[in-house]
């Protein structure tokens, strides 16, 4: 069942770590690179705002495609068919695999897991909403379609990269927790250009949790879902 | 266990990161942002049409032993145009008093701005009083901040407070990457933005036009660290294999 000149567990398993972690350093150049050119297209940069109308739109397709095209170029040897996980027949993963669920069984699981983890991101904010203590009026639906897919993209293209590709690279190198570490300060990073230093520890926590529910879970499915619905929710939230 | 364990453990962390965290807007975990609506003028200028009226802030506050809370608040458009920020204490509160007013709210300039300057958006009319409507004072120090966010006119703007008849204009942050500008006050009154009147393009400098470098300088660094770090393995591994 291994993707056609994919290299075996075994022969995964004996690269050496600093190769992994190149590569993740790699990795977060190229994310660096791709949050300036998302800024450029918003004209964020040098200008102090992010732009308005649909250049916002267009920041997020180049910046997700950026990303993409990023865990593409980085993906490693262990993106392989063999490796993905988790296999519904044994539960169990080849440690450090690239952790993206395809099989029937493993991939329904993700998804249960993703959308409880959507409950949880979303509760926090709607408490506070409905308390009052956040303002906010919510969007009309009009635009929603548009703005939605372009929303899934992104989140979807940083839990590929973030808690696919890089977690694995820096698991490899580094161990699991600190790739939990590594993965939430990018997240949190990322996010500081666009929201503002103030988001700093929530994003921080936040993915320091997408990090555990990828490893509780073995997949990247389950944060990239949980991840997504709770951008979507947004709409209604602001 | 182990791991529904530490799952546990981050949602104990997520909920008391959003517990201390004063309420500051819906913050996105991620997204392309949600739609900018256009800024909400109280008196648009000439060549901008009518939208919207701005929001006000008027928030009661319980002050418990005498020690005003900390504290963050803005204004309800997306994103919001006003915030008041204050830190724990920053408040003299008086023996006696339990409740405390917060109000924030577009007012018409009180006098034209300065030559040389314009406004950049409203102007807005900062207050603390107590329930029977007397001010309450500031404590000294660097303890309350006001943000007002940029109408996106280019250039760099400078928070100014209208004192002693004339705009005072205060030291100012540039809120990275974004386009709000924070200081800190000793005294509330009326805080405008004030743009140079022949600004054009740029961000004017300031940390907002150092950005590009800086994300150039960190990717050249990682890229020269990734590059000399693959070099020195590619050789170690030519150095280990063993000949065939």
């Amino acid at each position: 069942m291994r993707a056609a000149g994919a290299p075996g567990i075994g022969a995964l398993r004996s690269q050496p770590a600093g190769l992994a972690l190149a590569r993740a350093g790699i990795m977060l150049a190229g994310l660096a690179l791709a949050l300036a050119l998302r800024l450029d297209v918003a004209g964020g940069l040098g200008t102090g705002h992010l732009g308005s109308g649909y250049r916002p739109i267009a920041a997020g397709l180049v910046f997700a495609l950026a990303l993409f095209a990023i865990a593409w170029a980085a993906r490693g040897p262990r993106w392989s068919g063999s490796d993905l996980i988790p296999h519904r027949h044994t539960g169990r993963v080849p440690r450090n695999a690239m952790p993206v669920a395809t099989n029937a069984g493993g991939g329904a699981l993700a998804l249960a897991w993703g959308i409880l983890g959507a409950a949880v991101l979303v509760s926090f904010p709607l408490g506070f909403r409905l308390s009052g203590a956040i303002p906010g009026t919510g969007f009309p639906f009009g635009d929603f379609p548009l703005w939605a897919s372009i929303v899934t993209l992104v989140a979807v293209a940083e839990e590929v990269l973030l808690r696919g590709v890089l977690f694995a690279a820096v698991e490899e190198a580094l161990g699991t927790v600190l790739a939990v570490v590594v993965t939430a300060a990018a997240f949190a990073l990322v996010h500081v250009p666009l929201y503002g230093p103030t988001v700093l520890p929530l994003d921080c926590a936040v993915g320091i949790w997408l990090g555990t529910l990828r490893v509780v879970s073995r997949s990247v499915v389950a944060p990239a879902t949980a991840h997504t619905l709770a951008d979507l929710v947004a709409w209604w939230l602001a | 266990m182990r791991r529904l364990a530490a799952m546990g453990l981050a949602t104990a962390l997520l909920a008391l990161v959003w517990l201390v965290m004063p309420p500051t807007g819906l913050p996105l975990y991620d997204g392309i942002g949600l739609p900018q609506e256009p800024y909400r003028y109280l008196q648009p200028p000439r060549g901008q049409p009518n939208g919207l009226p701005p929001t006000a802030i008027h928030r009661a506050l319980i002050v418990a032993h005498g020690n005003s809370p900390i504290y963050k608040v803005s204004t309800g458009e997306s994103p919001p145009q006003a915030y008041f920020i204050m830190q724990y204490r920053a408040l003299k509160i008086l023996p006696g008093v339990r409740r405390i007013v917060i109000d924030v709210i577009a007012v018409p300039p009180p006098a034209p701005p300065p030559s040389g300057s314009k406004f950049d958006g409203n102007i807005y009319r900062y207050s603390v009083t107590t329930s029977s409507g007397a001010p309450v004072p500031l404590r000294g120090g660097p303890k309350v901040g006001v943000e007002l966010r940029g109408t996106g006119t280019p250039g760099t703007p400078t928070v100014a407070l209208y004192v002693g008849g004339q705009w005072v204009k205060l030291p100012t942050l540039v809120l990275l990457g974004t386009n709000y500008y924070l200081t800190n006050v000793r005294s509330l009154g009326n805080f405008t933005l004030l743009l140079p009147a022949k600004s054009t393009g740029g961000s004017g400098g300031g940390i907002g036009g150092a950005l590009p470098l800086i994300i150039a300088a960190i990717v050249l660094v990682l890229l020269a660290a990734a590059a000399i770090l693959l070099i020195r393995l590619s050789r170690r591994r030519a150095t280990t294999e063993p000949s065939s």
